[in-house]
């Protein structure tokens, strides 16, 4: 993909719309040097620079000559986020002000971020409005975060007819291609050959063979940081099915994996200093005559006796041998991310993924990355009374909570159990999706928590 | 008045050894070789709360050992006084780490609730050990024991009127000043919300106002929830979810229990106590989904659900609590199922005016064995409460995260400027563990004892 939301910057086009991020207390300033008809103009229209807001001036001959745009200080990312799409197809656009290079990149991500758009199906008869690369911002950022989130975005948007676990699996191929990275791929039987039994048996009754895809990249005596994905193409239930509501948005089960892959794409083009894995498990949840069962009993790839409670506590299961084989090598930094549970969006709405973690210091790093970045996330317990809440019957574990309530924790406690003491471990569930659109985050899929965790890694690895 | 489970002499009391499972081995070769013996035979590791009684050669009980992992006080006795044979009296050897906090689980788990019918056993006693601050445990076990009692209690004996009876008792016990602001006086007095979520039933509602301390000293301002029995209203609760809804005054019967400390303590306050004490019932004038009231504040807002009551009557005693602006408002409510979703029934979610605000709680909890989990409020949250005719809907049109809708609309009542905690909770146990019975239960009321502690000068072990 390239990043067609942008011109470059030695573009100079003398009718090029003028973009000025104002904020509400710079308004008066702005407002003084401006000339008599757009003062008023501003006024007519009782722009106060409130957030969300933009405003379009007319020049005499009755041309946008300038958009002004509510912003804060510091800039919020997501200032320009609504103006690709609201200024008139094919407009080439300037940003006016005086930004420092963070600022500045962070506006133009916000504007790339915004230029999303899904045509795969039908064409968008309306081009988005293009940006002038400002020259300060650092652009290969710019277009290694927005790009990655692109493609994070298609593959939760794109339905899961299109989307089953091969093409998953050669999403990841494609950014394991574009790096050089090694990829490795179980298929079928082969995990069963290779012990991966819980994926296997997650996956076995789809007619799309289940899978693991593991890649690595990056020098490999660098300190080790593992990405887990929960990758369920579609998520029916299985034998438990999911009523018709629950199920209509399942073609984003697999938002997790859209999120990691987003996130190593990331940390491969921006070369971070790490040696980078990533492990995807890629499953359909399905109903068929060979379905796994309630009360089944699977033996995991660790060992561990798991009691099926419910099939559409499915994404744990597969992680669980993820997890498992990540801590093989003993990783300095295990990631997973996963569209786990509804409780967790009871717990935090939609929109701020909730995240458990075996370490505090990691968890403050997380916490603080994230609401720097505007990628919000809220930490959770792994509140250890609630162990009792999975143990199983006849099993070690039982994969659905017993509750009552605390079905993300209880999740969480379910993931703990597959990860060595001593490896460093965040677990988020997320929600792939934004309900609504946002400035720079359309209605739709969504890659959530990867910006703060990018920030988060490179600030833990950086050299010194 | 003398608390269950305690005795004031330990003559001829059985020892009680407290150890922890490193140690048992340490401890056994000091022992005669029986007592290693019975202790194997018998499966004794030293884990945390497990027991065994050590008989002495005549076949009475020679001494008991009790394991607890250190740092984990409270609890990990607290099973003894219903384990052990009653009528005997226990005595801790001398010098015992953390012998308070055994002393305030020995009290929480001699509670019993026994208004309908005798207890089934007394609890073993305990003889107060040397050096621990008895005024301490027993204001803490008594206030602790009052709250479970007014939640325990059915609804039919626990209505508006005994609820504010119960606060009248408290006050009186601690020459406190309360006020109580009763059916159409609300309406005249500017509890409109309070009066419009009450009108319904045949118990008139009520508004409790306990004023007690010093002038001059931080006021702190405790709102608690006393919805009696919560119907739903017109938006009828199911079975499964009316069943326990006797506890929907848990937040009222929290903030009398933190008065009750308070008070007992002394600490060095100004406490005020509002609890909006109603039944949401369903009558021919039941308050109605899209009816809009005026609260005591002014803002109007229109009623999504009926059975969002909890959040209607905290916003008129709120608005009443930050007009004389308090150093400090906190309100307790067992207010949404959301908040049990999320955190399950061990940790009540709670929200601050400030992140610090609200981790100084946490803190303060976890320090006592009394945990709550933090919450954002959200601020993008907040549109999605819009009325289509009123200043603001009392549900969100979203599916989630009722318990942040639910402080978000909250915070409209409270303003910027007060500091204020809000803290949903459960208040009952689901299933029995040592020293906390199965029903009623006061979950957060020792956190906000020690967090008021911290702050206005004593600590709680003072």
């Amino acid at each position: 993909m390239s990043m067609d939301c942008f011109v470059d910057s030695a573009h100079s086009d003398e009718n090029a719309i003028v973009i000025t991020p104002v904020t509400r207390e710079g308004l008066d300033d702005w407002m003084s040097r401006a000339s008599g008809q757009q003062g008023r103009w501003v006024k007519e229209h009782d722009f106060e620079a409130s957030p969300a807001r933009f405003l379009t001036i007319p020049d005499e001959s009755g041309r946008i000559a300038t958009v002004l745009v509510a912003t804060t200080d510091p800039a919020s990312v997501f200032s320009l986020g609504d103006l690709p799409a609201a200024l008139p197809a094919g407009s080439v656009c300037r940003l006016e002000g005086n930004f420092d290079v963070l600022t500045v990149t962070r506006l133009a991500l916000g504007w790339a971020l915004g230029s999303y758009r899904f045509d795969r199906y039908r064409k968008n008869n309306k081009e988005p409005a293009r940006l002038i690369a400002p020259p300060e911002a650092n652009m290969e950022r710019v277009q290694a975060i927005a790009e990655s989130i692109c493609l994070g975005r298609d593959l939760v948007n794109t339905p899961a007819e299109d989307m089953g676990p091969q093409e998953l699996v050669e999403a990841v191929a494609q950014i394991a291609a574009a790096a050089a990275a090694e990829l490795r791929v179980i298929e079928g039987q082969d995990l069963l050959d290779q012990n991966f039994p819980t994926i296997h048996t997650v996956g076995r009754a789809s007619h799309r063979p289940p899978r693991l895809a593991d890649m690595t990249w990056g020098d490999p005596d660098a300190p080790k940081v593992t990405l887990v994905g929960k990758g369920v193409c579609f998520d029916s239930g299985g034998l438990d099915l999911k009523p018709a509501a629950g199920m209509k948005m399942m073609k984003k089960d697999m938002g997790g994996a859209a999120s990691a892959i987003a996130l190593a794409a990331m940390i491969m083009r921006l070369k971070l200093p790490v040696r980078l894995r990533l492990l995807i498990p890629a499953v359909e949840n399905s109903v068929s005559g060979n379905a796994f069962r309630p009360l089944d009993v699977i033996t995991t790839r660790k060992g561990i006796t798991v009691e099926i409670g419910n099939t559409d506590a499915e994404g744990r299961l597969i992680l669980c041998d993820a997890l498992a084989e990540a801590c093989s090598e003993t990783p300095d930094l295990l990631i997973d991310l996963a569209t786990l549970t509804g409780a967790a969006r009871v717990a935090l709405g939609p929109d701020i993924p909730a995240f458990f973690c075996n370490d505090d210091k990691l968890a403050a790093d997380i916490a603080e990355h994230g609401k720097g970045s505007e990628d919000d996330v809220w930490r959770l317990p792994l509140w250890p009374a609630y162990r009792k809440m999975i143990e199983g019957d006849v099993a070690e574990l039982n994969n659905a909570g017993t509750g009552p309530g605390a079905g993300a924790i209880t999740a969480a406690l379910f993931l703990e159990r597959f990860v060595d003491d001593g490896v460093s471990w965040a677990h988020f569930d997320i929600m792939g999706w934004n309900l609504s659109g946002k400035p720079g985050r359309p209605k739709g899929g969504e890659v959530m928590a990867v910006r703060g965790l990018l920030e988060m890694i490179e600030q833990r690895y950086r050299k010194a | 008045m003398a608390l269950p489970g305690f005795s004031e002499t330990g003559d001829d009391a059985i020892p009680l050894v407290v150890i922890d499972k490193a140690g048992l081995s340490v401890w056994l070769d000091d022992q005669p070789a029986r007592v290693a013996t019975w202790l194997r035979r018998t499966g004794f590791d030293g884990e945390t709360g497990s027991w065994r009684a050590i008989p002495a050669v005549d076949g009475d009980i020679a001494m008991v050992i009790a394991g607890r992992n250190e740092g984990d006080a409270l609890w990990s006795l607290a099973g003894l006084p219903m384990g052990l044979p009653e009528g005997l009296v226990f005595a801790l050897e001398a010098g015992v780490s953390g012998a308070e906090d055994i002393c305030l689980g020995w009290a929480c788990g001699s509670y019993a609730f026994d208004r309908y019918r005798p207890a089934k056993r007394q609890p073993a006693s305990l003889a107060w050990p040397d050096g621990v601050d008895r005024a301490q445990v027993t204001a803490m076990g008594e206030a602790m024991a009052l709250g479970r009692d007014l939640v325990n209690t059915p609804a039919e004996n626990m209505g508006p009127l005994e609820l504010a009876a119960a606060a009248q008792q408290l006050a009186e016990h601690n020459s406190a000043e309360v006020k109580v602001c009763v059916g159409e006086s609300l309406l005249t007095e500017g509890y409109p919300a309070v009066h419009a979520v009450g009108r319904a039933s045949s118990r008139i509602p009520r508004l409790i106002d306990l004023k007690w301390g010093g002038k001059g000293a931080p006021r702190v301002t405790l709102v608690g929830k006393g919805v009696c029995f919560d119907t739903g209203g017109l938006n009828l609760k199911n079975a499964a979810g009316m069943e326990r809804m006797k506890k929907d005054m848990g937040g009222a019967a929290c903030v009398l229990a933190v008065a009750s400390m308070v008070m007992q303590r002394e600490l060095p306050i100004q406490l005020r106590v509002l609890i909006p004490a109603v039944d949401n019932a369903v009558d021919g004038n039941a308050l109605r989904p899209m009816d809009i009231v005026t609260t005591r504040k002014g803002l109007k807002i229109e009623i999504g659900d009926t059975d969002a009551e909890g959040r209607v009557v905290l916003a008129d005693a709120l608005a009443a609590a930050v007009e004389e602006e308090p150093d400090l408002v906190i309100d307790m409510a067992t207010l949404t199922g959301a908040a049990r979703v999320a955190m399950g029934p061990d940790l009540p979610a709670c929200f601050g005016s400030d992140d610090a605000l609200a981790n100084e709680l946490c803190d303060a909890g976890a320090a006592k064995d009394d945990p709550l989990w933090p919450f954002p409020l959200v601020g993008a949250y907040r549109g999605h409460m819009a009325s289509d005719l009123a200043d603001t809907n009392t549900i969100a049109d979203l599916p989630f995260a009722d318990h942040i809708q639910a402080a978000l609309f909250l915070q409209q009542f409270v303003g910027e400027t007060t500091p204020w905690l809000h803290i949903d909770t459960f208040c009952w146990n689901p299933s029995a563990r040592p020293g906390r019975p199965k029903g009623g239960e006061i979950q957060g009321a020792r956190a906000v004892f020690e967090l008021l502690c911290r702050r206005y000068g004593k600590t709680s072990d003072d």
